[in-house]
């Protein structure tokens, strides 16, 4: 407890999450970082705590211990996700509820116990990671992109019921990023959708965190309820 | 700021009747000056609105769970319900809290 801000970011262990994490402990703030596996690196000022966000005890567990730890969260930056792509009529029933479970449930669950702490000191700024495939509706992608769209109406409503507490709500949509998330993805359905962007390359984590910097600052208090779409979908 | 947990505290009706009173006072300028079991809070007879009554539970649920050493969760589903809510009164609050802290409790 040294008064910097403390965020969290769900599935810091590897990829866009845990570039998130590290731009944040470079900005100076105190990062907790959760996945369901131990994290294989460590940095000064940030703090890893395993826990399943589509598990309601463990999401308690993970916000008590921020609580003990810190007495503070600032920021939350729902990251954790996984992805299906497939075409729907060979998508197993287990398929739909593993996604639903992480990227809908664990982005409600983490927002909800975010949201009580950060009512206490009626400042918060929730940022969730959603993508571009939403408005492209892709196909191959509609479990993934029926938990994102959930995500963005999750992003919608929230920020209109905890705005009255200080805290914004925001989303924000990648465009494909070189991660596990999509490693199974063919290489010409990537192509096709970075074609259908105004920008045709690949997204990059930085793309990612200057928007997320923008959104977290004290400043953008009157920015919530937003989906901004990397990339022109 | 995270306080000492007093676990193994047994729950108290009257301390926790003076905690929602307490709280509701912080919250609700509107609240009558004198509170009592029989206070309604939420729905037609009451004077909080969601919002307030969102605050007054959280900030209720934190007190009790800090005081008693507990992790009760006082989120309902008939919350907001007119004539189902455990919130809708002090009397009926405070019978949520008992019956949830008996229950976590007895593990």
């Amino acid at each position: 407890m040294d008064g910097r801000p403390v965020a969290l970011v769900t599935g810091s262990r590897t990829g866009v999450g845990r570039y998130l994490a590290e731009q944040l402990v470079a900005a100076g703030y105190a990062v907790v970082g959760c996945s369901r596996q131990e994290a294989d690196w460590s940095s000064e000022g940030y703090t890893h705590i395993c826990a399943d966000v589509a598990e309601e005890a463990q999401v308690k567990n993970l916000f008590a211990e921020i609580w003990a730890r810190f007495g503070r969260l600032d920021v939350a930056v729902n990251n954790a996700g996984v992805a299906s792509m497939n075409h729907c009529l060979l998508i197993p029933g287990a398929t739909l509820n593993r996604v639903m479970s992480v990227n809908v449930q664990g982005v409600f669950l983490v927002s909800r116990e975010s949201a009580i702490l950060m009512r206490r000191r009626k400042f918060g700024r929730i940022v969730n990671l959603s993508t571009v495939a939403v408005p492209l509706e892709l196909e191959g992608e509609s479990v993934y992109i029926a938990s994102k769209s959930a995500v963005e109406a999750l992003t919608r409503i929230m920020s209109k019921e905890l705005g009255a507490f200080g805290i914004t709500v925001n989303a924000i949509g990648p465009g494909p990023i070189e991660t596990a998330l999509i490693r199974n993805v063919p290489k010409a359905v990537i192509e096709s959708l970075v074609s259908r962007l105004s920008i045709k390359r690949m997204c990059r984590p930085e793309d990612v965190y200057h928007v997320l910097k923008f959104l977290i600052d004290p400043l953008s208090g009157y920015i919530t309820g937003q989906v901004i779409y990397l990339g022109g979908a | 700021m995270p306080r000492t947990r007093t676990e193994g505290l047994e729950v108290d009706r009257a301390v926790v009747v003076s905690l929602i009173c307490q709280t509701v006072r912080e919250i609700a300028s509107q609240a009558p000056d004198i509170m009592v079991e029989e206070t309604c809070l939420f729905g037609s007879k009451g004077f909080l609105d969601s919002l307030g009554l969102v605050s007054v539970v959280l900030d209720v649920e934190q007190k009790v769970n800090d005081l008693y050493g507990l992790s009760i969760s006082l989120a309902d589903d008939r919350s907001v319900s007119q004539q189902r809510s455990p919130f809708r009164s002090v009397s009926s609050f405070a019978d949520y809290i008992l019956m949830l802290s008996a229950e976590r409790q007895r593990g």
